[in-house]
Protein backbone atom coordinates (compact mmCIF):
# COMPACT_ATOMS: atom_id res chain seq x y z
CA UNK A 1 0.00 0.00 0.00
CA UNK A 2 2.08 3.33 -0.93
CA UNK A 3 -0.04 5.38 1.39
CA UNK A 4 -0.73 4.68 5.06
CA UNK A 5 -4.27 3.06 5.84
CA UNK A 6 -7.12 5.45 7.19
CA UNK A 7 -8.88 5.62 10.22
CA UNK A 8 -11.69 3.95 8.46
CA UNK A 9 -9.76 1.16 7.40
CA UNK A 10 -8.00 0.70 10.84
CA UNK A 11 -11.69 0.50 12.56
CA UNK A 12 -12.92 -1.45 10.03
CA UNK A 13 -10.16 -3.92 10.35
CA UNK A 14 -10.66 -3.87 13.95
CA UNK A 15 -14.45 -4.83 14.01
CA UNK A 16 -13.50 -7.60 11.38
CA UNK A 17 -11.36 -9.14 13.80
CA UNK A 18 -14.10 -8.52 16.62
CA UNK A 19 -16.96 -10.26 14.35
CA UNK A 20 -14.66 -13.48 13.96
CA UNK A 21 -13.39 -13.34 17.66
CA UNK A 22 -17.36 -13.38 18.53
CA UNK A 23 -18.49 -16.19 16.02
CA UNK A 24 -15.51 -18.35 17.46
CA UNK A 25 -16.02 -17.40 20.70
CA UNK A 26 -11.83 -16.66 21.21
CA UNK A 27 -10.79 -14.51 23.95
CA UNK A 28 -8.12 -11.94 22.78
CA UNK A 29 -4.90 -10.31 23.66
CA UNK A 30 -1.97 -8.30 22.59
CA UNK A 31 1.63 -7.19 22.91
CA UNK A 32 2.50 -4.05 21.46
CA UNK A 33 5.98 -2.58 21.54
CA UNK A 34 6.16 -0.16 18.28
CA UNK A 35 2.34 0.71 17.88
CA UNK A 36 2.22 1.83 21.54
CA UNK A 37 -1.19 1.07 22.39
CA UNK A 38 -2.96 1.79 18.64
CA UNK A 39 -4.06 -2.55 18.06
CA UNK A 40 -5.78 -1.66 22.00
CA UNK A 41 -7.46 1.59 20.97
CA UNK A 42 -8.98 0.08 17.63
CA UNK A 43 -9.91 -3.18 19.41
CA UNK A 44 -11.55 -0.80 22.02
CA UNK A 45 -13.21 1.08 19.58
CA UNK A 46 -16.10 -1.09 19.54
CA UNK A 47 -18.46 -1.42 22.87
CA UNK A 48 -18.83 -4.86 22.61
CA UNK A 49 -14.74 -5.11 23.09
CA UNK A 50 -14.91 -6.70 26.38
CA UNK A 51 -16.68 -9.81 25.18
CA UNK A 52 -13.56 -11.11 23.38
CA UNK A 53 -11.11 -8.47 24.52
CA UNK A 54 -9.02 -9.04 27.05
CA UNK A 55 -6.61 -6.28 27.10
CA UNK A 56 -2.44 -6.58 26.49
CA UNK A 57 1.00 -5.16 27.43
CA UNK A 58 2.70 -2.30 25.48
CA UNK A 59 6.12 -3.63 25.57
CA UNK A 60 7.77 -0.11 24.33
CA UNK A 61 11.19 -1.12 26.12
CA UNK A 62 13.48 -3.88 25.87
CA UNK A 63 12.84 -4.51 29.50
CA UNK A 64 9.54 -4.78 29.66
CA UNK A 65 9.65 -7.58 26.84
CA UNK A 66 11.83 -9.63 28.92
CA UNK A 67 11.12 -8.83 32.25
CA UNK A 68 6.38 -8.79 31.86
CA UNK A 69 6.44 -11.58 28.69
CA UNK A 70 9.42 -13.38 29.24
CA UNK A 71 11.25 -12.94 25.96
CA UNK A 72 14.56 -14.00 26.72
CA UNK A 73 17.59 -11.73 27.24
CA UNK A 74 19.71 -13.70 25.85
CA UNK A 75 17.50 -13.88 22.34
CA UNK A 76 17.23 -9.80 22.37
CA UNK A 77 21.36 -9.33 22.63
CA UNK A 78 21.64 -11.90 19.78
CA UNK A 79 19.33 -10.68 17.02
CA UNK A 80 17.88 -7.41 18.86
CA UNK A 81 14.55 -6.59 19.51
CA UNK A 82 12.69 -6.04 16.15
CA UNK A 83 13.23 -9.81 14.89
CA UNK A 84 10.78 -12.86 13.79
CA UNK A 85 12.18 -15.03 16.83
CA UNK A 86 11.38 -12.10 19.23
CA UNK A 87 7.78 -11.39 18.17
CA UNK A 88 7.17 -15.35 18.60
CA UNK A 89 8.63 -14.89 21.92
CA UNK A 90 6.27 -12.05 22.81
CA UNK A 91 3.14 -13.98 21.52
CA UNK A 92 4.07 -16.51 23.80
CA UNK A 93 4.45 -14.59 26.39
CA UNK A 94 1.15 -13.18 26.17
CA UNK A 95 -0.15 -16.09 26.15
CA UNK A 96 1.40 -17.00 29.26
CA UNK A 97 0.76 -13.88 31.18
CA UNK A 98 -3.31 -13.94 29.97
CA UNK A 99 -4.59 -17.40 30.76
CA UNK A 100 -7.82 -16.93 29.26
CA UNK A 101 -7.01 -15.83 26.05
CA UNK A 102 -7.35 -18.23 23.00
CA UNK A 103 -5.47 -15.86 20.65
CA UNK A 104 -2.48 -13.03 20.96
CA UNK A 105 -1.00 -10.93 18.70
CA UNK A 106 2.03 -9.31 19.28
CA UNK A 107 4.22 -6.68 16.60
CA UNK A 108 7.17 -5.36 16.81
CA UNK A 109 9.26 -2.78 14.47
CA UNK A 110 10.76 0.31 13.84
CA UNK A 111 8.57 3.13 13.15
CA UNK A 112 11.13 5.34 12.84
CA UNK A 113 12.48 8.22 11.79
CA UNK A 114 14.95 6.10 12.68
CA UNK A 115 16.66 2.72 11.93
CA UNK A 116 18.27 0.82 14.52
CA UNK A 117 19.87 -2.58 15.17
CA UNK A 118 21.31 -1.83 11.35
CA UNK A 119 17.67 -2.59 10.50
CA UNK A 120 15.70 0.05 8.00
CA UNK A 121 12.88 1.85 9.39
CA UNK A 122 9.62 0.27 8.82
CA UNK A 123 10.71 -3.31 9.31
CA UNK A 124 7.96 -4.66 11.35
CA UNK A 125 6.87 -8.01 12.39
CA UNK A 126 3.56 -9.52 13.45
CA UNK A 127 3.34 -12.87 15.32
CA UNK A 128 -0.09 -14.20 15.62
CA UNK A 129 -0.65 -17.84 17.31
CA UNK A 130 -3.59 -19.71 19.04
CA UNK A 131 -3.14 -21.28 22.27
CA UNK A 132 -1.65 -24.28 21.60
CA UNK A 133 -0.28 -23.88 18.02
CA UNK A 134 2.32 -22.48 16.50
CA UNK A 135 3.00 -19.08 15.51
CA UNK A 136 2.13 -17.44 11.86
CA UNK A 137 4.39 -14.80 11.26
CA UNK A 138 4.79 -11.89 8.56
CA UNK A 139 7.47 -9.66 8.17
CA UNK A 140 7.22 -5.95 6.39
CA UNK A 141 8.79 -3.00 5.35
CA UNK A 142 6.62 0.16 5.43
CA UNK A 143 7.73 3.10 3.87
CA UNK A 144 5.54 5.57 5.54
CA UNK A 145 6.76 8.23 8.41
CA UNK A 146 6.49 7.33 11.87
CA UNK A 147 2.56 7.66 12.02
CA UNK A 148 2.01 5.69 9.25
CA UNK A 149 4.31 3.09 9.72
CA UNK A 150 2.64 2.51 13.36
CA UNK A 151 -0.87 2.57 11.60
CA UNK A 152 0.30 -0.10 9.16
CA UNK A 153 1.97 -2.46 11.57
CA UNK A 154 -1.60 -1.92 13.79
CA UNK A 155 -3.54 -2.78 10.47
CA UNK A 156 -1.08 -6.31 9.97
CA UNK A 157 -1.69 -7.16 13.30
CA UNK A 158 -5.68 -6.94 12.78
CA UNK A 159 -5.45 -8.44 9.57
CA UNK A 160 -3.09 -11.69 10.69
CA UNK A 161 -5.16 -12.26 13.69
CA UNK A 162 -8.68 -11.83 11.54
CA UNK A 163 -7.45 -14.55 9.22
CA UNK A 164 -5.96 -16.38 11.70
CA UNK A 165 -9.54 -16.51 14.14
CA UNK A 166 -11.27 -16.76 10.46
CA UNK A 167 -9.63 -20.11 9.19
CA UNK B 1 -13.38 15.11 44.94
CA UNK B 2 -14.75 17.62 42.82
CA UNK B 3 -15.58 16.73 39.80
CA UNK B 4 -14.84 18.39 36.49
CA UNK B 5 -17.05 17.92 33.22
CA UNK B 6 -16.01 19.30 29.91
CA UNK B 7 -18.44 21.07 27.57
CA UNK B 8 -16.32 21.85 24.75
CA UNK B 9 -15.81 19.75 21.49
CA UNK B 10 -13.66 16.18 22.54
CA UNK B 11 -9.83 16.90 22.01
CA UNK B 12 -8.26 16.01 18.85
CA UNK B 13 -5.76 13.36 18.19
CA UNK B 14 -3.20 16.17 17.90
CA UNK B 15 -3.99 17.45 20.67
CA UNK B 16 -3.87 14.40 22.29
CA UNK B 17 -0.21 13.99 21.04
CA UNK B 18 0.70 17.69 21.50
CA UNK B 19 0.46 17.48 25.52
CA UNK B 20 1.61 14.08 25.41
CA UNK B 21 5.00 15.26 24.08
CA UNK B 22 4.68 18.27 26.59
CA UNK B 23 5.02 15.57 29.55
CA UNK B 24 7.32 13.82 27.58
CA UNK B 25 9.58 16.42 27.19
CA UNK B 26 9.54 17.12 31.13
CA UNK B 27 10.22 13.20 31.34
CA UNK B 28 13.40 13.43 29.19
CA UNK B 29 14.73 16.47 31.42
CA UNK B 30 13.92 14.65 34.59
CA UNK B 31 15.34 11.35 33.70
CA UNK B 32 12.32 9.44 34.46
CA UNK B 33 10.67 6.89 32.97
CA UNK B 34 6.62 6.67 32.43
CA UNK B 35 4.01 3.60 32.62
CA UNK B 36 0.84 3.30 31.54
CA UNK B 37 -2.40 1.41 32.94
CA UNK B 38 -5.56 1.79 30.51
CA UNK B 39 -8.79 0.72 31.26
CA UNK B 40 -11.59 2.34 29.00
CA UNK B 41 -9.00 4.28 26.80
CA UNK B 42 -7.66 0.51 25.45
CA UNK B 43 -4.10 2.36 24.17
CA UNK B 44 -4.79 5.40 23.36
CA UNK B 45 -2.55 6.83 25.74
CA UNK B 46 0.24 5.01 25.06
CA UNK B 47 -0.59 5.83 21.52
CA UNK B 48 -0.22 9.76 21.70
CA UNK B 49 3.22 8.65 23.83
CA UNK B 50 4.49 6.71 21.26
CA UNK B 51 3.62 9.16 18.51
CA UNK B 52 6.80 11.11 19.54
CA UNK B 53 10.22 10.30 17.94
CA UNK B 54 12.20 9.64 20.59
CA UNK B 55 9.76 8.23 23.18
CA UNK B 56 11.89 5.07 23.80
CA UNK B 57 13.80 7.50 26.20
CA UNK B 58 11.30 8.02 28.62
CA UNK B 59 8.22 5.48 27.86
CA UNK B 60 8.44 2.08 28.90
CA UNK B 61 5.16 0.99 27.95
CA UNK B 62 2.20 -0.54 30.31
CA UNK B 63 -0.97 -2.35 30.38
CA UNK B 64 -4.21 -2.60 28.52
CA UNK B 65 -6.30 -4.12 31.12
CA UNK B 66 -9.75 -4.31 29.62
CA UNK B 67 -10.94 -6.70 31.78
CA UNK B 68 -11.03 -6.99 35.84
CA UNK B 69 -8.81 -9.95 36.00
CA UNK B 70 -5.94 -8.44 33.85
CA UNK B 71 -6.33 -5.36 36.37
CA UNK B 72 -5.50 -8.15 38.80
CA UNK B 73 -2.98 -10.39 37.13
CA UNK B 74 -1.20 -7.62 35.62
CA UNK B 75 -1.69 -4.69 37.90
CA UNK B 76 -1.84 -6.69 41.45
CA UNK B 77 -5.11 -4.11 41.73
CA UNK B 78 -6.35 -6.13 45.05
CA UNK B 79 -9.34 -8.41 43.90
CA UNK B 80 -11.47 -7.12 47.36
CA UNK B 81 -11.12 -3.86 45.92
CA UNK B 82 -12.60 -4.49 42.44
CA UNK B 83 -15.40 -6.32 44.54
CA UNK B 84 -16.26 -3.37 46.98
CA UNK B 85 -15.21 -0.25 44.88
CA UNK B 86 -16.33 -1.42 41.66
CA UNK B 87 -13.35 -1.10 38.78
CA UNK B 88 -14.44 2.19 37.94
CA UNK B 89 -13.56 4.22 40.87
CA UNK B 90 -11.05 6.44 42.95
CA UNK B 91 -9.45 3.43 44.63
CA UNK B 92 -8.95 1.61 41.35
CA UNK B 93 -7.86 4.03 39.59
CA UNK B 94 -4.93 5.00 42.32
CA UNK B 95 -3.67 1.21 42.51
CA UNK B 96 -3.49 0.94 39.17
CA UNK B 97 -1.32 3.94 38.92
CA UNK B 98 0.66 2.64 41.49
CA UNK B 99 0.94 -0.93 39.99
CA UNK B 100 1.79 -0.26 37.12
CA UNK B 101 4.50 2.05 38.32
CA UNK B 102 6.17 -0.56 40.48
CA UNK B 103 5.38 -3.39 37.82
CA UNK B 104 7.36 -1.81 35.22
CA UNK B 105 10.06 -0.17 37.32
CA UNK B 106 8.82 3.29 36.64
CA UNK B 107 9.03 6.90 38.31
CA UNK B 108 5.92 7.77 37.20
CA UNK B 109 2.65 6.06 36.67
CA UNK B 110 -0.56 7.17 34.92
CA UNK B 111 -4.14 5.41 35.02
CA UNK B 112 -7.33 5.64 33.47
CA UNK B 113 -10.83 3.36 34.12
CA UNK B 114 -14.32 4.77 33.63
CA UNK B 115 -17.69 4.28 31.99
CA UNK B 116 -17.07 5.03 28.17
CA UNK B 117 -20.21 3.73 26.51
CA UNK B 118 -23.00 3.24 25.03
CA UNK B 119 -23.67 1.19 28.17
CA UNK B 120 -22.31 0.33 31.54
CA UNK B 121 -24.09 3.38 33.28
CA UNK B 122 -25.17 2.43 36.73
CA UNK B 123 -27.27 4.24 39.52
CA UNK B 124 -24.54 5.45 40.97
CA UNK B 125 -22.40 5.41 37.86
CA UNK B 126 -23.22 7.21 35.13
CA UNK B 127 -22.42 6.98 31.21
CA UNK B 128 -19.44 8.81 30.75
CA UNK B 129 -17.74 8.73 34.29
CA UNK B 130 -13.84 8.26 34.47
CA UNK B 131 -11.10 8.13 37.47
CA UNK B 132 -7.65 9.40 35.94
CA UNK B 133 -4.73 9.14 38.62
CA UNK B 134 -1.19 9.99 38.42
CA UNK B 135 1.66 8.32 40.47
CA UNK B 136 4.96 10.28 40.93
CA UNK B 137 8.06 10.85 42.74
CA UNK B 138 6.45 14.42 43.24
CA UNK B 139 3.84 13.21 46.19
CA UNK B 140 1.24 10.76 46.73
CA UNK B 141 -0.78 9.94 43.79
CA UNK B 142 -3.19 12.12 42.72
CA UNK B 143 -6.58 10.93 41.38
CA UNK B 144 -9.30 13.11 39.65
CA UNK B 145 -13.03 12.37 38.80
CA UNK B 146 -14.84 13.34 35.39
CA UNK B 147 -18.08 12.96 33.73
CA UNK B 148 -17.97 13.52 30.03
CA UNK B 149 -20.96 13.60 27.96
CA UNK B 150 -19.47 12.76 24.55
CA UNK B 151 -20.26 9.27 22.53
CA UNK B 152 -17.60 6.58 23.14
CA UNK B 153 -14.85 7.94 21.36
CA UNK B 154 -15.26 11.51 22.79
CA UNK B 155 -15.39 10.10 26.16
CA UNK B 156 -12.23 8.19 25.72
CA UNK B 157 -10.13 10.80 24.09
CA UNK B 158 -11.42 13.00 26.82
CA UNK B 159 -10.10 10.61 29.32
CA UNK B 160 -7.27 10.43 27.71
CA UNK B 161 -6.53 13.77 27.87
CA UNK B 162 -7.52 14.00 31.45
CA UNK B 163 -5.13 11.66 32.37
CA UNK B 164 -2.10 13.27 30.28
CA UNK B 165 -3.27 16.23 31.95
CA UNK B 166 -2.84 15.07 35.47
CA UNK B 167 0.18 13.63 34.49
CA UNK B 168 1.90 17.13 33.21
CA UNK B 169 0.68 18.29 36.47
CA UNK B 170 2.23 16.03 38.71
CA UNK B 171 5.82 15.85 36.53
CA UNK B 172 5.69 19.10 36.49
CA UNK B 173 6.48 19.75 40.77
CA UNK B 174 9.67 19.37 41.66
CA UNK B 175 10.43 15.83 43.25
CA UNK B 176 10.27 15.93 47.08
Amino acid sequence: MSRPPTEGELVAAARRLGDRLGRVGWQLAVAESCTGGLVGHLLTESPSASDHFLGGVVCYSPAVKCSLLGVPEELIDRVGTVAPEVAEALVDGTLARFPAAELAVAVTGLAGPDGAEGKPVGLTYVAVARRGEGARIERRIFEHARDGNKRAAALLALEIAGAVAGE
Amino acid sequence: MATITRVTPPPTPAQLDALAARVGAILRERGWWLATAESSTGGLIGQAITSAPGASAYYVGGVICYSNRAKELQLDVPAELLRTNGAVSAEVAVAMAEGVRRRFGAEVGVAVTGIAGPDGATPDKPLGLHYVAADAPSGSPAVERHVFGYDRAGNRAAAALGALRLALDRVSVAPR
